[in-house]
């Protein structure tokens, strides 16, 4: 262990700047004085009421609260499931189970968006917030699977054996030992979860209705009209939000880890 | 043996029976539901999908179930294919620049002390955390007609008029670079940890220069966390169409746009099937070298 060299700063710091750079400037916009880019005009909050006025971007981010929030409930409970059925029985096939349930996770999003699509096509199925919300659980399930699985691992089992001993069936051994401890990890896979659905742009494409268009699909269709101060206004209220989402799940690993 | 014993030799079979089914019907209570989904939400369409790349359509872009290899011999047109390697070929530089950018940070903060790695590491969290739909937006502010780089450009008196710089090949490559940059961090700097400072000490007793170093012992070292980058950077970089819609002003187009409008405006479902069946196969091979390489250098 070292210490950094001058040149070795002079880097961390050049990334650091490229990294943040953009990103700060499009915060900073947000609270400038003046529609079009052409420097700093003063300071303003007139971007963030505007924002309040628009019925669509409303709109767009109650849908994309309701697809991301079922989404996000149905992974939780799936994935917990599933991950404790995996903890308590042993069974032929097993391993080969845990990577196919992690497959979906590692085809990209898109063709995930267009395979669905013909789906719901040849099933007769119109788009809508549901269609989203299958997309969305079945890349967003496994994560809350492996995640939950993962703090299984990690689980005392001597616990359980003394649960056994105390008189507990299978079924009280899950929901009063298990269940309780798994709290965390099932609060921090959701978070996730609740990230990777609410960002998602390359499947929701494809499966979403013309009526139910999420937040990031609103935004991307804005984008590609140009930029707008409302857009740097709405784009910096979400990083906020994710970045507290993300950090709240860092914290939670965090402890998980060193308990 | 007596009438007792056959009683209850048969009663006990009947409860492990009845232990076994129990057994069963709790496992497909717990995993079921996730099987069920991932087979009816997963499975069938990507079966689906295959089969529809061996099919053709009629006038009105429905498909029709007959076999054709039409959808494949799309893929050789040259317009096609010429986008078809263009987007392998810019997903290559930009998986290159990524890594040549992450290395240096990833190392650097490898070694460091612990206080500083962790700082070093909690800092990408901001930009990792924040959706790259949002980082393409970010590109766009500071390479527009009067954004960042252009004013202080002119501001230095480097250039009198303003360059264009959104909408052309280089602000989707930065565009993409700039969006996979905290993701090729993560895995480096876990391969990089692994690096024991004692061994570069020792290297260096025994008269290795810091070029030597590098290609003997650090970047072997790091070839698993180049090829877990390479998963993350390499494959999106082939399908993010809105990195290419946003950046390049529709001028430019990748395989995910190509994909993208088969099944949207286009309606050519079997050209469109084929395509993806023909990059999910490369995408495979891919992520099979990198767990190869990966349990290789474990051992």
């Amino acid at each position: 262990m070292k210490k950094i060299s001058p040149l070795g700063m002079m880097y961390v710091l050049f990334f650091l700047t490229l990294l943040y750079m953009p990103i700060i400037i499009m915060v900073a916009y947000s609270f400038n004085n003046s529609e079009l880019d052409i420097g700093w005009s003063g300071f303003t909050l007139d971007w963030y009421a505007k924002l309040l006025e628009q019925s669509d971007i409303k709109r767009a981010a109650l849908n994309s609260l309701i697809v991301s929030g079922s989404s996000t409930g149905i992974s939780i409970l799936m994935g917990a499931f599933a991950a404790i059925g995996f903890h308590q029985f042993e069974f032929k096939g097993k391993n080969a189970l845990d990577s196919f349930f992690f497959v979906p996770t590692i085809v990209p999003a898109m063709l995930l968006g267009v395979s669905l699509l013909s789906l719901y096509e040849i099933m007769g199925i119109q788009l809508g917030k549901v269609t989203i919300i299958i997309a969305h659980v079945t890349f967003c399930a496994p994560v809350c699977f492996n995640t939950i699985r993962v703090a299984l691992n990690g689980f005392d089992k001597s616990i359980e054996e003394a649960a056994v001993d105390l008189g507990c069936n299978h079924l009280q051994t899950i929901t009063k030992v298990l269940l309780p401890n798994l709290v965390p990890a099932m609060l921090a896979s959701g978070l996730l979860a609740f990230t990777f659905s609410f960002q998602d742009v390359l499947t929701t494409f494809f499966v979403a209705g013309p009526k139910d268009e999420t937040i990031s699909m609103y935004i991307f269709g804005q984008m590609k009209s140009g930029m707008k101060p409302t857009l740097n206004a709405l784009s910096t209220l979400i990083i906020l939000f994710t970045v507290g989402i993300g950090s709240i799940v860092q914290v939670l690993e965090n402890r998980s880890a060193s308990q | 043996m007596n009438v007792e014993e056959i009683k209850g030799n048969q009663a006990e079979r009947r409860k492990e029976k009845k232990d076994q089914a129990g057994f069963w019907s709790s496992v497909l209570m717990t995993i079921g539901p996730m099987g069920l989904w991932t087979i009816l939400f997963f499975v069938f369409p990507f079966i689906y999908i295959i089969l529809v790349s061996f099919c053709t359509r009629d006038q009105f872009g429905n498909v029709v179930y007959e076999f054709s290899l039409a959808g494949y011999q799309m893929l050789t047109r040259q317009m096609y294919f010429t986008v078809i390697y263009q987007t392998i070929i810019r997903s290559a530089i930009v998986t290159f620049f990524v890594i040549l950018l992450a290395y240096p940070y990833a190392y650097l903060a490898s070694q460091a002390n612990k206080k500083i790695q962790s700082m070093m590491m909690i800092i990408i969290m901001v930009p990792f955390w924040t959706s790259s739909l949002l980082r393409v937006y970010a590109i766009m502010n500071i390479t527009s007609k009067n954004g960042m780089i252009n004013s202080l450009l002119m501001y230095a008196g480097i250039i009198k008029e303003p360059l264009q710089i959104l909408y052309t090949d280089a602000a989707v490559n930065f565009g993409m670079i700039y969006c996979a940059l905290p993701m090729m961090v993560m895995p480096l700097y876990t391969s990089l940890q692994k690096l024991d400072p004692s061994v570069l000490e020792a290297g260096r007793d025994l008269g290795a220069n810091s070029f030597e170093l590098f290609l003997k012992v650090i970047f072997p070292l790091s070839i698993p966390g180049i090829m877990g980058g390479v998963v993350l950077v390499f494959i999106p970089s082939m399908f993010n169409f809105f990195v290419v819609d946003a950046l390049g002003g529709g001028k430019l187009i990748i395989i995910g746009n190509v994909i993208s409008n088969q099944f949207s405006t286009t309606r050519n479902w079997p050209f469109g099937a084929a395509l993806s069946v023909v990059i999910m196969i490369l995408s495979t091979v891919i992520i099979y070298l990198n767990n190869r390489l990966s349990m290789k250098a474990e051992r």
